[in-house]
């Protein structure tokens, strides 16, 4: 069947929408010969496909399911797991509807074959989840005169914004060199989601238009079809960053694995040891070492020392006590150790205390993979 | 996942012990996912833009250094960058992005809203 008429299944399956004023047979038919690139297939993904399912729709995600993703992303299901995402969302989608084409992409899209990838789509949804992705998806809209439609999400929160002809997605990192420009035919506008109890729930704000500043559509535009030359991975913050993260905190605090952690809760002897950890109470709620403290990272930084001498309390000599840090991956665990490393420099110089601070590299995440399997991975 | 805006804490309603001489304006500040709250600055402030003063009306960079100093008490560097914002932070200003209203130099007036977002980019 050609794509300028519906058959009579179609007819009948697309009747409630083609009803609505101003949607008809023309827009059916519009949808029919659409072609929409879906990048990525996860949280945001899964939902925008299925209502997509009536036009052409060609999927990008090179990750696969993983059993963490499924409350959310609703094409998966168990049975699925560590397929690739996008086979999973394409046999999901088939099954809801025979009469679309689509196309699942497992490669990552990359600035070398973005162009190649995308040039036949009328419409590109970014739905991923990494800022690098997020302005690829940009300039190769810009290079290709695609509109974007722009999503993101997280906790309680949504954002989601269109791009049109000229554009330079500001999100989720603007500086200024790199501006967000839209010239369709209205007003550029952010909209604005929270399903937080005490905020504003929706908010549809307006945003600047195109910059003469911006590097890929404004005058003196350095962007072109040859955007494996952009340095995506600079411009982000995310270049020169290890992959090993033992060295981060430069020497301020040392830093252990959970071997040694665990070797130093089971010893228990010499000095008095505290264990401290930074996650949300909710998050430790879920899991916990028995021997830990939950003081979370927000309330420890705000007073370090005070934290640490009233889990002390009761002991006759804390002068080099061990205070160990333990967080879900190392991060937040981080800050906090080097926020009483430094309120220690301030308040007492002398250093009196010679508390040894230690922080867990990897966090319980680590803790369940190199010491005890049975402890939950959430 | 706390986000940078996040960080910003409640702040009491009204500065207490402030000179009652300087003539003041009160707008609504809203972050993150807390409540709005009614704050009160400086109707006119010195020419640097550093305290109250009689150089010229109330400015968003006034605003911001005055967050900076009464309702962070950690982790500035999450929030601020410089005499602005981090990149990320979305500043509107009465429901439009501040870029459209001159940013930092922006006249505050009496009943403004200002709302510091937090752009995500989780999918």
């Amino acid at each position: 069947m050609s794509d300028d008429a519906l058959t009579l299944e179609e007819y009948k399956r697309y009747g409630r929408q083609m009803i609505l004023e101003g949607f008809g047979l023309p827009g059916q038919l519009k949808l029919k010969k659409a072609r929409v690139a879906v990048i990525g297939a996860g949280g945001l993904g899964c939902p925008a496909l299925q209502y997509l399912a009536g036009a052409g729709v060609g999927i990008f995600d090179f990750d696969r399911v993983e059993s963490s993703n499924l409350h959310r992303q609703v094409l998966h299901n168990t049975e699925r797991v560590g397929w690739y995402k996008a086979e999973s969302a394409k046999l999901a989608l088939e099954a809801l509807n025979p009469h679309v084409e689509i196309i699942a992409h497992i490669q990552p899209i990359l600035p070398s074959n973005a162009i190649s990838l995308l040039g036949s789509y009328s419409l590109i949804l970014d739905c991923t989840d990494r800022p690098t992705t997020r302005y690829l998806m940009s300039d190769a809209a810009v290079r290709l005169g695609i509109v974007l439609v722009s999503g993101a999400a997280i906790s309680m929160g949504g954002q989601w914004s269109v791009y049109g002809g000229h554009h330079r997605a500001g999100i989720p990192l603007p500086r200024t060199e790199r501006t967000q420009a839209t010239v369709v035919d209205e007003e550029p506008r952010l909209n604005l989601l929270s399903l937080a109890p005490s905020s504003t729930p929706y908010r549809s704000v307006k945003t600047r238009g195109p910059s003469i500043k911006c590097v890929a559509c404004g005058p003196n535009a350095t962007v072109t079809d040859d955007l494996d030359n952009v340095p995506y991975e600079a411009f982000c913050g995310l270049a020169g960053v290890p992959e090993e993260e033992e060295t981060r905190g430069g020497g301020q605090v040392a830093r252990i694995r959970v071997k040694a952690l665990q070797e130093a809760l089971v010893s228990n002897e010499g000095a008095k040891s505290v264990l401290i950890d930074t996650r949300q109470e909710t998050e430790y709620g879920i899991c916990s070492l028995p021997e830990s403290n939950n003081v979370p990272m927000e309330t420890f930084i705000k007073d370090p020392i005070k934290n640490v001498q009233s889990l002390l309390e009761g002991s006759e000599d804390t002068a080099g006590a061990n205070i160990y840090f333990l967080c879900r991956r190392g991060n937040d665990s981080l800050v906090s150790a080097l926020a009483l490393r430094k309120a220690l420099q301030a308040a007492d110089p002398e250093n009196s205390r010679n508390w040894q601070i230690k922080d867990v590299i990897g966090g319980v995440r680590a803790w369940s993979k190199e010491v005890d399997p049975l402890f939950p991975v959430y | 996942m706390t986000t940078a805006v996040e960080q910003l804490n409640q702040v009491s309603p009204m500065p207490h012990g402030k000179t009652p001489a300087v003539e003041q304006i009160s707008i609504r500040l809203e972050f993150g996912s807390q409540p709005k709250h009614q704050v009160s600055l400086p109707k006119r402030i010195s020419q640097d833009e550093s305290e109250a003063g009689d150089d010229k009306p109330v400015t968003v960079k006034y605003l911001i250094k005055w967050m900076k100093d009464n309702l962070l008490s950690e982790r500035v560097e999450m929030f601020g960058d410089g005499d602005g914002v981090r990149p990320g932070i979305l500043v509107l200003i009465n429901d439009t992005d501040w870029e459209l209203e001159g940013e930092l130099d922006y006249q505050l007036q009496e009943n403004d809203e200002v709302v510091f977002i937090s752009t995500l980019h989780g999918g």
